[in-house]
């Protein structure tokens, strides 16, 4: 396979594996959490809640300012 | 109300300095001057936060009016229908990031309850999302130049730019993230048992 593939593959491969622990997170297997419980753990820290924010308002800038 | 009670509490050095200062790195390398100051300004303002004392008030996300709705959806759809990258989109893009900054820079400090503090699987997501990183690490490094996308190696732009340039795509995308960016600041924000 060529590279492209492999490099497409490897992103499905993070959103499949995303959504299976968000999916194993709301049935409550196995102590996983869901994204939501994650984020409130990450936004316990100050330096992180900045970040956070940061981070989201930069994959807008980057994909929807150019 | 306020209650002027005053703390410094919260740590600097949690993760979240080290992966901005690698970010920072990599948006040096691709020499965008404009990424390059807003990673370095947040390190700073996260810095200058540090060392503050902030006053802890109560602080309830105030319910939003009707021309609060309104004036989002206007505005995710004007940002969904304007070309992507022109002025009034980025001056739209910036407002929403200052507005975003007071409100995270006004929350109280610590954070929101997060629930029994299980020993729960948490590092499972930064594990996938350093794993997501490292892929687009690499395809990042085997582009021909830093401003030129690869198809043989794309990044996550490469692969969704041309996708986002559909108006009805973008504004679908626009909402989800209108909508993550709501929720994480009202997260943020929200009065409960804070640490």
């Amino acid at each position: 396979m060529s590279s492209h593939v492999w490099t497409v593959a490897g992103y499905l491969a993070v959103v499949l594996l995303l959504a299976a622990i968000e999916v194993a997170g709301r049935r409550g297997r196995g102590r996983w959490i869901t994204l939501a419980e994650a984020m409130r753990r990450a936004t316990r820290h100050r330096a992180a809640q900045i970040g956070l924010v940061l981070a989201w308002w930069w994959v807008g800038w980057h994909f929807f300012g150019g | 109300m306020a209650r002027e009670r005053r703390t410094t509490s919260g740590r600097f050095f949690d993760p979240t300095v080290p992966i901005l200062l690698i970010t920072l790195l990599v948006h040096v390398v691709r020499q965008d001057v404009v990424d390059i100051a807003v990673f370095a300004g947040v390190v700073a303002l996260i810095a200058v936060d540090h060392a503050r004392p902030v006053p802890v008030v109560d602080v309830r996300w105030p319910a939003v009016p009707w021309w609060g709705v309104a004036a989002c959806c206007v505005t995710i759809g004007a940002v969904g229908v304007l070309p992507i990258g022109s002025t009034p989109v980025r001056i739209m893009l910036v407002a929403i990031g200052l507005l975003a900054a007071v409100a995270v820079l006004t929350a109280p400090r610590g954070a929101p309850g997060a629930g029994p503090d299980v020993a729960a699987r948490w590092w499972a997501w930064p594990a996938v999302l350093v794993l997501l990183a490292l892929i687009e690490l690499v395809s990042f490094l085997l582009q021909p130049d830093p401003q030129t996308g690869s198809y043989a190696n794309p990044t996550l732009s490469t692969l969704l730019d041309p996708v986002l340039a559909e108006p009805a795509a973008r504004l679908v995308a626009l909402t989800l993230w209108s909508a993550s960016g709501w929720w994480l600041l009202r997260t943020i924000r929200r009065p409960g048992d804070r640490r």
